[in-house]
């Protein structure tokens, strides 16, 4: 396949963007940034060393060279800004903004919508001929039941270091509680936007009942939100204290509580049993026998 | 001369020069554009032009009285200069950094090239208050690039698609949009062989092929991806459609009102289902919150499951 798309699009990317940096641009970063092999990047610079008109004298050629590691450009000529975003460009960039544009904090939604809308302005003219709504047409977005009174309440809270008031369904024990909560930030995991508190606790947006203002926080809660992020992304065993068995494979879990267990295995409609220990298995059981009794009249 | 720099001397030239230049004048200035056959060298500049304006590269051809030829238009080709305030910058790079990690996200080349344009890093997503991950299966990942190759260019594309039931078959889908739900990626458009809308998920499809050439269709007046992908799976084409009526205890109705609307004053849910399956699903994640009150037939799929559950629970226990 012809890399002739490839090196014109990197090459007037290319010249605007290091004649920017005075002390040039590191090979590493162009690596980086333009996907490309140190050796493919030396290639294409040896490639339009002589850019320029050809009947013109020397000062009219495009001076970019490589010298000690970095990428110079001397003189851009007219090259000094890189060209609108083609199709794929404006695809990716929309498709990466899209999960913040739906069901988003009220404000950040805004700003994503404006953002999304500012970069659809930006399109080539083929880009733009190919469908102005091109870019929306590759999506992530979020799924469960979103809450967008809740999330402006949170949002709202967080802006001004205010605590929560909410009732809250934990999942993992089937119960409905009020409680106080000290919030830190907010992250999406897969979809679902998730509050987390001051003492690492994570909320669940969709499992509010209700959200309202509370006292202000005498300070904000010092959380590192990246790591929360990671441990809601990563698939959380707990304590291990429960043994499940699905299919032939054995394995432990203890996350979410013993309800949340039980959930999961109701959920897998005999594909899966709790072995052990004996008290999570007869619960189940149990929990089973009451759920048929209901259904089991009819028959 | 290389093509690669020809190209590059034209578009030099061109947005050199304060004056429109003719073709005759690009015969001079370039090697490659003389020789006797004047057709054969205007065919040969019309594809030079046809590769620029592929890439967003306008060039246009001006014929007023007093002059004539071809002008780059700098404004319709180059990014304009862009002020973003650190918000944004930090709203775009959390949104990207999320993306990348994405299995199957489609064009990461661009996305990277994209932010570079901007002046933006993925790595400066340093908002405080917020942090963005999703979650995407590797089955089907490796196809998610060559379909959104098929929507950007509005192609077709053919693949054999398996079934949930395990049946496999060929299809001939206009590819209209893509989405990641619930961790996997999905097609959707106009599906030739069932003559209606389908959606496909990316993980069942072997060896999907984008057809050359295009573009092959055009998309419906009002399609949005994202309109499609919120329809809740209660409403997808599994059977005709039945109604059904479901009690849950009125302390957690909040959990299934977005998708099964508003509750009557006895805590009874009606719900119109075409995927009687899911509604099981969802009747028996609530457990002891929710009975499934009608129709009959669904109170027996919900019955089964449970002796299903009771029977894996009969063995001999570790």
């Amino acid at each position: 396949m012809s890399r002739l798309p490839e090196d014109l699009t990197r090459f007037l990317f290319l010249v605007p963007y290091v004649a920017q940096h005075r002390h040039g641009v590191t090979v590493r970063e162009l690596e980086d940034i333009l996907s490309i092999s140190r050796k493919d990047l030396a290639t294409l610079l040896d490639r339009v060393a002589m850019v320029g008109a050809p009947d013109g004298g020397p000062d009219e050629l495009v001076e970019i060279f490589l010298e000690g590691g970095r990428v110079h450009v001397a003189l851009p000529q007219r090259f000094t800004r890189p060209p609108r975003f083609d199709v794929r460009e404006m695809m990716a960039l929309l498709a990466a903004l899209a999960p913040l544009r739906a069901n988003a904090p009220p404000t950040i939604g805004e700003r994503a919508n404006e953002l999304s809308e500012r970069i659809a302005g930006l399109a080539s003219e083929r880009a733009a001929a190919i469908g102005k709504d091109v870019g929306d047409r590759v999506q992530i977005l979020a799924d469960g039941a979103e809450r967008p009174g809740v999330l402006h309440t949170l949002e709202t809270a967080l802006r001004e270091q205010r605590a929560v008031e909410a009732e809250y369904w934990t999942a993992g024990r089937d119960e409905l509680s009020t409680r106080r909560i000290e919030p830190a930030g907010i992250v999406q995991v897969r979809g679902a936007w998730y509050l987390i508190g001051g003492d690492e606790k994570t909320f669940k947006v969709e499992r509010f009942r209700s959200a309202a203002l509370g006292e202000p926080m005498d300070e904000a809660p010092d959380i590192d939100l990246e790591e929360a992020r990671r441990r809601l992304e990563e698939l959380d065993l707990g304590d291990g204290a429960v043994q499940v068995k699905v299919g032939e494979r054995t394995f432990r879990w203890g996350s979410g509580g013993p309800a949340g267990t039980r959930r999961w295995v109701r959920a897998q409609r005999g594909r899966a049993a709790i072995q052990s220990p004996p008290e999570a298995r007869a619960a189940m059981v149990e929990e089973v026998k009451a759920l048929l009794a209901r259904y089991e009249g009819d028959e | 001369m290389k093509r690669l720099e020809r190209l590059l001397d034209l578009v030099h030239v061109l947005q050199s020069s304060r004056e429109p230049v003719t073709l005759s004048a690009l015969k001079e200035a370039f090697a490659d554009y003389s020789g006797a056959n004047d057709e054969s060298i205007r065919r040969k500049f019309e594809r030079d032009k046809a590769e620029l304006a592929n890439l967003g590269i306008v060039l246009r051809y001006i014929d007023d009285e007093d002059r004539t030829g071809y002008v780059l238009d700098t404004e319709a080709t180059y990014l304009p200069e862009i002020e973003m305030g650190e918000e944004d910058r930090a709203l775009l790079a959390t949104a990207a950094q999320a993306a990348l990690a994405t299995p199957g996200f489609p064009h990461r080349r661009a996305l990277r090239l994209a932010l570079a344009k901007l002046g933006t890093d993925p790595a400066d997503d340093e908002r405080a208050l917020l942090r963005v991950g999703h979650r995407a299966e590797k089955a089907g990942a490796e196809h998610v690039e060559a379909l959104s190759e098929a929507v950007a260019e509005r192609r077709k594309v053919r693949f054999h698609y398996r079934r949930a039931d395990g049946e496999t078959a060929k299809r001939e889908v206009d590819a209209y949009g893509i989405f990641l739900r619930e961790g996997a990626w999905y097609l959707i458009g106009h599906d030739h062989g069932r003559g209606a809308m389908r959606v496909f998920r990316a993980s069942r499809m072997e060896a999907p092929e984008v057809m050359d050439g295009g573009p092959h269709f055009e998309v419906p007046e009002g399609f949005s991806v994202a309109e499609y992908r919120a329809v809740s799976p209660l409403r997808w084409n599994v059977h005709e459609p039945v109604t059904a009526t479901v009690w849950v205890d009125p302390e957690v109705t909040f959990l299934v009102e977005r998708d099964w609307g508003e509750p009557n004053d006895q805590s009874v849910f009606t719900v119109e289902t075409s995927n009687v399956d899911f509604l099981v699903d969802q009747v028996l994640s609530l457990g002891r919150r929710a009975e499934l009150r009608s129709p009959p037939q669904a109170r027996a799929r919900i019955a089964d499951a449970l002796r299903a559950i009771l029977v894996a629970h009969e063995g001999s226990a570790s």
